[in-house]
């Protein structure tokens, strides 16, 4: 029996924006997230879960209840905001202690609870402090600790990182993993960051303009991502797409490989011969960014550092096997890569448990990765 | 004299004095000079052509102390105060939570509930004597027909204080509400739905996170209103002119009936000076108390 189910789940504003028929299922304790460029609903997805926005169709069960007309009191279920929406008068300790005094929870309990949250954040020694006085990183640890005192089974997160810095939100977002594995929490986790979708959950739902793109585990993402705009948005950088007759395929294909797959030979020894646009030094690799008028977002790494230059032509060999083939009309999956071992060993966590919804993209398209 | 350090410090010094100096220019000739004056005054007899004015000290206070219709004043300015201050406030406060939410016509409605600010005082007056006035008055109109006497309420002592006290509240309410809608919408949405999901209702999120945020502006709002029950004169001048036998007169009119109709400038000066000390009392209280248990944002 899953835990969090949502069916034909549909929320407009007048016929745009919103979330459009989305479907999906949770088992306990998983750890989900709902990865999506700007405006594609998937804030409106997690606020319809909690409660803060009724859906015009579908419904929404948890642990078996069907919650789609009760008000957020009443789901059982603990929320940081992105902002963390933090009550600027109240200390720490009044602010995780909230929703415990508002339930009337007995004083001893709430002792107990309050201790134990703030060991779990490491906000020991700030409980009196106001959040003005906090940095962000505390802030956000507050938030963190208001939604673990509440031992509520289901936790949703809406971007809780987002106002970070990359160095805090490493660690923050480890503390985040361990604090769900720690209460057993499910974990219903919205982001339009990729690693840290990748990195946390165990089911990632990937949605664009509100519907679903596909619903996998990670690795199936990275792996086999069910359309062009999957395989667009999941990876840095991104698969490369081909117009299926710059391989000698036939044109009703497209085919996307992925950077790493993709290697730099002599003219003439390759699959297809691109021109450098741009030649970024990683460290350990060097990413070469390469055009080629049937390819979109083709991209190669060279180990350590390169003496090639701007603007250069070289071939780059799009290996067989690494490659997908998409339907160049429905943007959808058609093959597989071959003899890929990851593939053949991937966690199947996730497999079946939603349908993975159809979209349409043409290659043409851009993925709409921000907003303007 | 040449020393650099010493030249720096001066420019600097010259450099404060300037900046300081149009604040200190306006406020010393409007504020702080009167004020200094009006207390000299109130320490000197009324002078008349025969008697020049000579030093009496407190003799002025004695005689004001001892004056009935001094105290009766005051009381009744208390009165006023205590009614209009928690009324407008508390209706200000809720009229400005209606006009936040989300209501059909809301601009309509904050429109129409701020319009009584806008009227000037003596045209507000007015417009209640018309509300006032016996037998054909609004308010008798609509008692007749629930057939109810008619109430002269400008004209008898146990109403006319009441009368204006609703004129003050029916002005000041809308104002102030414009402080408190403004003070609501720096309220993020999403603590609402932080305090939602905690399972609060909305009078807990009312008491335990909006008033609290609101303090600020409370407090803004309350010294306004008590520097304004003090300040009241305009609608006194239409309405009743502080009678029937001085039973809605308030401070500044009895002070204005002193300096300007009795001519009697140092009693007026002395009230002056009482009324200015209790105001400023008041004030270093709201701030030195109230301030450390407000939440600043």
């Amino acid at each position: 029996m899953s835990f969090l189910e949502l069916k034909g789940i549909t929320r407009e504003w007048n016929g745009q924006g919103g979330v459009k028929n989305v479907s999906f299922a949770l088992p306990r304790g998983a750890f989900m997230s709902i990865l999506g460029p700007s405006g594609c609903g998937k804030s409106t997805l997690l606020r319809l879960i909690a409660g803060l926005e009724q859906p015009q169709a579908g419904q929404i069960h948890i642990e078996g209840r069907d919650v789609t007309a009760r008000p957020a009191a009443q789901r059982n279920l603990s929320m940081v905001f992105q902002s963390y929406a933090l009550f600027p008068h109240l200390s720490v300790a009044d602010n995780v202690l909230f929703g415990l005094k508002v339930r009337r929870i007995g004083r001893s309990e709430q002792v107990r609870r309050l201790d134990k949250a703030l060991e779990m954040t490491g906000l020991q020694g700030l409980e009196h402090r106001k959040p003005a006085q906090l940095s962000g990183g505390q802030r956000q640890r507050v938030a963190l600790a208001r939604a673990a005192v509440a031992e509520k089974p289901l936790c949703l997160m809406d971007e809780p990182l987002s106002n970070l810095d990359a160095k805090l939100r490493h660690s923050v977002r480890r503390d985040i993993r361990a604090l769900a594995r720690a209460l057993g929490l499910t974990v219903v986790y919205v982001t339009h960051d990729q690693g840290e979708a990748m990195s946390l959950s165990d089911i990632v739902v990937l949605m664009n303009a509100g519907r679903i793109e596909q619903i996998g585990s990670p690795q199936d993402l990275f792996q086999r991502p069910a359309t062009t705009f999957a395989a667009q948005f999941i990876g840095e950088p991104p698969m490369a797409l081909v117009d299926g007759p710059g391989l000698a395929l036939n044109d009703d294909v497209i085919a996307g490989i992925r950077p790493e797959a993709v290697a730099l030979r002599p003219i003439g020894a390759g699959d297809l011969t691109a021109t450098i646009k741009d030649i970024e030094f990683l460290g350990s690799k060097t990413r070469i960014a390469l055009t080629h008028p049937a390819a979109h977002g083709l991209a190669a790494f060279v180990a350590g550092s390169t003496n090639l230059a701007l603007w250069q032509m070289v071939d780059v060999s799009i290996p067989e096997n690494d490659r997908l083939l998409f339907n160049a009309q429905t943007g959808k999956l058609e093959k597989e890569p071959q003899q890929n071992s990851e593939t053949r060993i991937r966690q199947n966590t996730a497999s079946g448990i939603g349908p993975k919804a159809p979209f349409h993209l043409n290659l043409s398209t851009k993925p709409a990765q921000k907003e303007p | 004299m040449t020393d650099p350090f010493t030249l720096e410090r001066r420019r600097r010094a010259i450099h404060g004095w300037l900046l300081l100096s149009p604040a200190l220019v306006m406020l010393s000739v409007f504020a702080f000079y009167p004020s200094f004056a009006t207390f000299v005054t109130s320490l000197w007899s009324r002078g008349t052509r025969r008697r020049p004015s000579e030093f009496v000290g407190f003799e002025n206070y004695q005689y004001l102390f001892e004056d009935p219709t001094f105290w009766l004043v005051a009381w009744n300015n208390l009165l006023y105060a205590a009614v209009t201050i928690p009324i407008s406030i508390t209706l200000a406060l809720a009229m400005a939570l209606w006009a936040n939410a989300k209501i059909p016509a809301r601009s309509f409605v904050r429109t129409a509930y701020f319009t009584p600010a806008i009227l000037p005082m003596i045209a507000a007056a007015n417009l209640w004597l018309f509300f006032y006035t016996p037998s054909f008055g609004i308010l008798n109109q609509i008692g007749g027909l629930l057939g109810a006497d008619p109430v002269n309420w400008l004209g008898q002592p146990s109403t006319a204080l009441w009368a204006v006290c609703a004129v003050t509240i029916w002005k000041e309410a809308g104002f102030f509400m414009i402080f408190y809608l403004a003070a609501l919408q720096t309220i993020p949405p999403d603590l609402k739905e932080a305090a939602e999901i905690e399972g609060a209702s909305r009078w807990t999120y009312l008491r335990r996170v909006v008033l609290p945020l609101l303090m600020p502006t409370t407090l803004f709002i309350l010294i306004n209103a008590m520097i304004n029950s003090v300040k009241l004169i305009d609608h006194l001048f239409i309405l009743t002119k502080g009678g029937p036998s001085d039973s809605s007169k308030l401070i500044l009119y009895y002070i204005w009936e002193n300096a300007f109709a009795y001519f009697d400038r140092p009693t007026a000066a002395a009230m002056t000076a009482l009324m200015l000390a209790v105001l400023g009392a008041l004030a270093a209280f709201q701030f030195l108390m109230l301030d450390k248990r407000t939440h600043y944002r």
